[in-house]
């Protein structure tokens, strides 16, 4: 099963592209891990869409979807 | 735990991999990975869409949401273009939605078979009508009914749909059946362990339909636990897997996928090979080497997205490497990073093996579905 490591949470605001927040998180996880020997996990500080969990939607809200 | 991973069974006169990987039988990719060449993907899990008209409690997309497009028809003929040029073999269109619901479904079933990919397909048939079914059916190698229950009510309840479907998709499969010609059609129970009323009653029901084989699958678990599965409670109910296995007749197989849900998510591996030559797509359209590192949580491993990029392009950017060497490093132990299950476990395993001198490349015939990685 997965461990939760040591997580590094990124907020990013609006205007950098998602390109760029992937290029940074990745880079920033590949640091922190070279630096401190840690299991470190740089991750963004936003669970997607998590308020659309299907099975607690009405079947309109599912459409919409 | 070792898997038996070139076990075959037998389907409609085929022999087809079900409960293991064919990453062995592509001898000429691995070695050229072994070198390090840049290796398109044998086989891609990819959805045109994140929408369903189902809501299945366990269903993994719910722990997939990431920022993506809407997948355009271009976009989407353009990305099988690219596809093929670029050399993936084979599709699944199944990942994290229903693509039945894109107004160019059969289209792009149709374009990808012209194209020289095999395309295999999952969906819940509520839009697999006759019509439909004619369109694709003779381009698909496989077709996969999502059907988690056996009982009317019981169906209605686990996959979040009227009861009233269930006799509407019970017609298509049937459909399907009589019109399948070369196509394999299966059935997929996707199991949690607290509906295990609905296993007898669902290989009862396979048999009567006269599929070709119907499945029992483990639930998959995300790694930030949005879904709740007892992934220990399959030991309990073991007797009556087998007891559905014994229902198969000379038409339909009842498959129970034993490697998968016996090995509990234990992964012998701390690297991760697979995503180059099994690679997955959102039905939003972003890139990612696997289905948990979706979300958007995981944006650190999103490598592209078709709504705004050329596949190809995305294949041949740093980023797409850059990515695929990470996974392979020792800085990313699936051991202690993912889920208890991915479509890549058993190619992963596999090549893990490879490398290390622990399995070779297969002599047995390939089997029917060799393009197919999971």
């Amino acid at each position: 099963m997965a461990e939760r490591g040591l997580e590094v949470l990124v907020r990013f605001p609006a205007g950098i592209s998602l390109d760029v927040q992937g290029e940074f998180l990745l880079s920033a996880e590949r640091g922190l891990r070279d630096h401190t020997g840690l299991d470190v996990r740089v991750v963004k500080d936003l669970m997607g869409d998590d308020s659309k969990l299907r099975h607690k939607m009405s079947f309109v809200e599912r459409a919409k979807l | 735990m070792n898997f038996s991973y070139n076990e075959v069974s037998e389907v409609a006169g085929k022999e087809m991999t079900l409960d293991g990987s064919n990453i062995g039988f592509h001898r000429e990719r691995v070695e050229a990975w072994t070198r390090g060449e840049r290796v398109a993907p044998i086989f891609m899990d990819i959805a045109w869409t994140r929408k369903c008209q189902a809501a299945c409690s366990f269903c993994y997309a719910q722990a997939q949401a990431s920022e993506g497009g809407e997948i355009t028809r271009q976009n989407a003929m353009d990305f099988l273009e690219d596809a093929a040029e670029v050399g993936v073999l084979a599709m699944n269109y199944i990942s994290d939605g229903e693509s039945t619901m894109v107004p160019w479904y059969a289209e792009s079933v149709e374009k990808a078979a012209s194209l020289g990919i095999r395309v295999g397909a999952g969906s819940n048939g509520i839009s697999l009508t006759e019509p439909v079914l004619e369109r694709v059916l003779p381009h698909l190698m496989s077709l996969r009914f999502n059907f988690s229950a056996g009982e009317k009510q019981r169906y209605a309840q686990i996959m979040g749909l009227k009861p009233a479907l269930y006799d509407r998709v019970l017609e298509n499969i049937r459909a399907a059946v009589r019109l399948s010609k070369g196509c394999i059609i299966n059935m997929n129970l996707v199991c949690d362990p607290k509906d295990s009323d609905q296993l007898l009653p669902f290989a009862r029901l396979a048999r009567e339909l006269g599929v070709h084989y119907a499945i029992i699958k483990h639930c998959a678990v995300d790694p930030d636990s949005v879904l709740d599965v007892d992934i220990k409670g399959y030991e309990a109910i073991e007797g009556i897997m087998q007891e559905c296995e014994s229902l198969s007749t000379a038409d339909t197989k009842i498959v129970v996928k034993w490697n998968k849900i016996k090995h509990a998510g234990e992964r012998a591996y701390t690297a991760c090979y697979g995503p180059p030559f099994a690679l997955q797509m959102s039905g939003n359209g972003l890139i990612a080497p696997c289905g948990p590192l979706f979300n958007e949580k995981y944006r650190a491993f999103h490598i592209g997205n078709i709504t705004t990029q050329r596949f190809k392009d995305i294949f041949h950017s740093e980023r797409y490497w850059d990515v695929m060497a990470y996974l392979a490093s020792d800085n990313f132990n699936p051991q202690k990073r993912c889920p208890s299950d991915c479509m890549q476990n058993f190619t992963n395993d596999w090549l893990f093996r490879y490398k290390a001198g622990q399995v070779t490349f297969p002599i047995v015939p390939a089997p029917s579905n060799v393009e197919f990685l999971a």
